[in-house]
């Protein structure tokens, strides 16, 4: 249920009445959550980008429908789940580039890499760049509803309860699905978690 | 504190990190229950290691990208929207200006050819003429034709028709 003080809704209705300026807002704000989402989805930065925009496109074109009851992030994260999964459905009936070709994997292919901007010596940035690519592997191996659930808790604006609202199940059953896909990672990840390169500053 | 507490303090440390308050009761939960102290360790590094995953490459110019689709949406929608008539004029317009020019520029070439082959046959004919009219006698020749036609219309006197009886009966 949304805040009546939500930021977020009140921008919605602007954007209702046609205020483009607050839909700009809005898509300031969520264009690199969302890019994240569909990024760790598809796993093509260009692919990733045109969904991301056919997304708030979508938000664009369905603004009559939002209600101010509903939070706007849920209701946005939402569409981008729909998203991907229509271009998951879609690859699997054309299946030119299979979502689970792990091209980081061969040796002889370059790794789809990520912009690293927190590691400063050489040799942490070369460790951390290999432990992402790690992650990122791990996650795409992760079933959807598990890889998307793991990617809404990193919404800090996001509740449990929006994350269930969002994956169209209870919140026990998200918590479950949220503690599985936890218990999946720590296992395909041990080595790498053992190593302390992740032990919080202390 | 029960598992079902801790369950809750591990559930809270995946989303932010704990207050001083949950940071106390878990260490009292985890000096009874020391077998747990692995899980928590490993779970606190898979909670930094996701929250440390760095942020998928974005185009710095997304979101002039977005308002430019939207702009063509709702050009696409304006035209769909448009009276039929309107659409008819679009759509039908553009086609008879190409049509028509087609068949100006057909029907003008169409006449340079019949100018062309209309100039080759009057060249064709005035050479014709000329050689006639080398071969035509001189018109000195001529100047005597009324009188000599004149003569021919003449009739024949009595006598010539009574010899040309007999020589006829013979």
């Amino acid at each position: 249920m949304a805040n009546p003080t939500d930021p977020d809704a009140a921008l919605m209705l602007r954007v209702k009445q046609g205020d483009r300026d607050a839909f700009e807002e809005l898509v300031e704000k969520y264009k690199q959550p969302v890019m994240n989402m569909v990024f760790r989805t598809l796993r093509d930065a260009t692919e990733a980008e045109d969904l991301a925009q056919h997304v708030f496109l979508q938000v664009y074109k369905s603004a009559h429908r939002y209600e101010i009851s509903a939070k706007f992030s849920t209701w946005l994260f939402t569409i981008a789940r729909n998203l991907c999964l229509n271009e998951i459905r879609r690859r699997s009936r054309h299946p030119a580039d299979s979502l689970d070709q792990h091209l980081a994997g061969e040796e002889d292919q370059p790794a789809r890499e990520i912009g690293d901007r927190k590691a400063t010596a050489a040799h942490d940035e070369l460790l951390q760049r290999e432990l992402v690519e790690k992650i990122d592997e791990a996650l795409a191996d992760l079933p959807e509803s598990q890889r998307t659930a793991i990617q809404l808790c990193r919404q800090e604006e996001l509740s449990y309860e929006d994350i269930a609202e969002v994956l169209g199940c209870s919140l026990s059953a998200t918590k479950s699905i949220i503690h599985r896909a936890r218990e999946a990672l720590r296992e395909r990840l041990k080595p790498y978690l053992r190593t302390g390169v992740w032990k919080e500053e202390e | 504190m029960n598992e079902s507490d801790y369950m809750n303090l591990r559930e809270a440390a995946w989303r932010r990190p704990h207050t001083a308050e949950e940071k106390a009761q878990l260490q009292s939960y985890l000096v009874i229950h020391p077998e747990s102290q692995l899980e928590w360790e490993s779970d606190t590094a898979l909670n930094l290691a996701l929250s440390n995953l760095p942020n998928a490459p974005l185009s710095s110019n997304f979101t002039a990208r977005v308002l430019q689709a939207i702009d063509l949406e709702e050009l696409r929608e304006h035209r769909r929207r448009s009276p039929d008539w309107i659409q008819r004029v679009r759509l039908w317009l553009p086609r008879m200006a190409v049509a028509s020019l087609v068949v100006g520029l057909g029907g003008l070439g169409y006449q340079r050819v019949r100018l062309h082959q209309i100039r080759d046959e009057q060249a064709r004919s005035v050479a014709l003429i000329s050689k006639v009219a080398v071969a035509l006698p001189d018109m000195s020749m001529w100047q005597d034709f009324d009188a000599i036609a004149r003569l021919g219309q003449t009739q024949p006197s009595a006598n010539d028709q009574i010899l040309w009886a007999a020589l006829s009966a013979e």
